[in-house]
């Protein structure tokens, strides 16, 4: 098994290095994210999210103690290779939609003054979030696209093969 | 229940015969707690009037129901002089006028928030309330002042706090103005669910 990943990883062109690299990068923001955000009271996240001003204030608690946990999932999917693709479109719509949001706070002028993007502790300027978050749509895409190799799913696939 | 960390001096106002208490955690440098104090913008001023139901609003409707203690969080790592405004509020305090005081501090914030020196402000508010400003300088700069403005961010830090205003509503907490304006509309069934003391 090990002789086995050590020859995937030797075999590995530039492209599947890209994509092994956005897979961890994309998967590592997301957990970090998630799991500030969990350590914290929801309360905190969900006072975040109303700064936007694009939801009902009563979703806002709602959504500040579903979306971590969507984060942390997809972080360790992604991280894992399991349902890669998948796991990937995911965090690229749930990446779309935190920047249609930064977009809209930042035209309309809200007074966000802290993105909730990791926690509440520390937040950058608007639109150094949106540009970080290209970065991480960036690494997420090269996940989707090539991400396969070293993951779960080449391990499942390769043992259904064998066992064929 | 009362903290053993609540700095003796603090005023506060506090029911007869209390049933619900209500923690503010907040700094003297923060905008959004000035908004929420009802202090904001016309067009935010709806949003953020929840403060003002809090301090007042309570007590009016719920007399001797209320119990309200203040604790500072300034943030000074973004607002250099938060903590030495709560020190000065504290200290207005001793003088009989910290609420007055306070209030003149967040209505100010724009004036004296990002001073490069020691703000102006500070001595004029003081002024204009009759206050002792010598006493009240000396009285700011005193270790035990600033160690009891510390021991509050001591104690929001062990509570989690992260942004201010938040508001701790019988151990419930209320992050901003819009949540706090959710209390206030439970506060009924809150108050009649979960007294504290009696």
């Amino acid at each position: 098994m090990t002789n086995s990943i050590k020859n995937q990883a030797a075999r590995l062109s530039t492209a599947e290095m890209l994509g092994l690299a956005g897979r961890l990068t994309a998967g590592a923001v997301f957990v970090y994210a998630g799991f500030l955000k969990l350590a914290a009271p929801a309360e905190e996240f969900a006072y975040a999210i109303e700064t936007y001003k694009v939801m009902p204030d009563s979703l806002a608690l709602l959504a500040a103690k579903t979306v971590p946990w969507g984060e942390l999932y997809l972080g360790v999917l992604l991280i894992a290779g399991l349902y890669t693709r998948l796991a990937a479109l995911a965090t690229g719509g749930l990446l779309v939609f935190f920047e249609l949001l930064l977009a809209q706070a930042w035209l309309r002028g809200l007074p966000v003054t802290n993105c909730g993007c990791f926690g509440s502790n520390s937040s950058n300027p608007l639109w150094l979030e949106f540009i970080l978050n290209l970065v991480w749509l960036g690494a997420t895409w090269a996940a989707w696209r090539y991400g396969y190799k070293l993951s779960l799913d080449s391990v499942y696939r390769k043992s259904q093969l064998f066992a064929r | 229940m009362e903290s053993p960390l609540k700095p003796a001096t603090r005023p506060r106002r506090k029911a007869k015969r209390t049933q619900c208490s209500l923690l503010r955690r907040t700094y003297d440098r923060c905008k959004t707690f000035r908004q929420a104090a009802g202090g904001g913008s016309a067009a935010r001023g709806g949003h953020y009037s929840g403060y003002s139901a809090a301090q007042d609003g309570y007590n009016a409707a719920a007399p001797g129901r209320v119990r309200l203690n203040f604790k500072h969080y300034p943030l000074t790592g973004i607002h250099p002089w938060s903590l030495t405004a709560a020190a000065y509020a504290d200290c207005a305090g001793k003088q009989g006028r910290f609420w007055e005081y306070g209030k003149l501090l967040f209505e100010g914030q724009d004036k004296w928030g990002k001073a490069a020196q020691k703000p102006a402000q500070f001595e004029e508010y003081a002024s204009s309330l009759g206050l002792d400003y010598a006493e009240l300088d000396r009285c700011a700069g005193d270790p035990e002042t600033l160690k009891a403005v510390r021991l509050d961010m001591a104690e929001g830090e062990l509570k989690k706090i992260e942004s201010t205003p938040t508001f701790l509503i019988n151990k419930r907490r209320a992050v901003g103005g819009q949540q706090l304006l959710k209390f206030a509309e439970a506060f009924e069934n809150l108050e009649t669910r979960e007294p504290v003391t009696k």
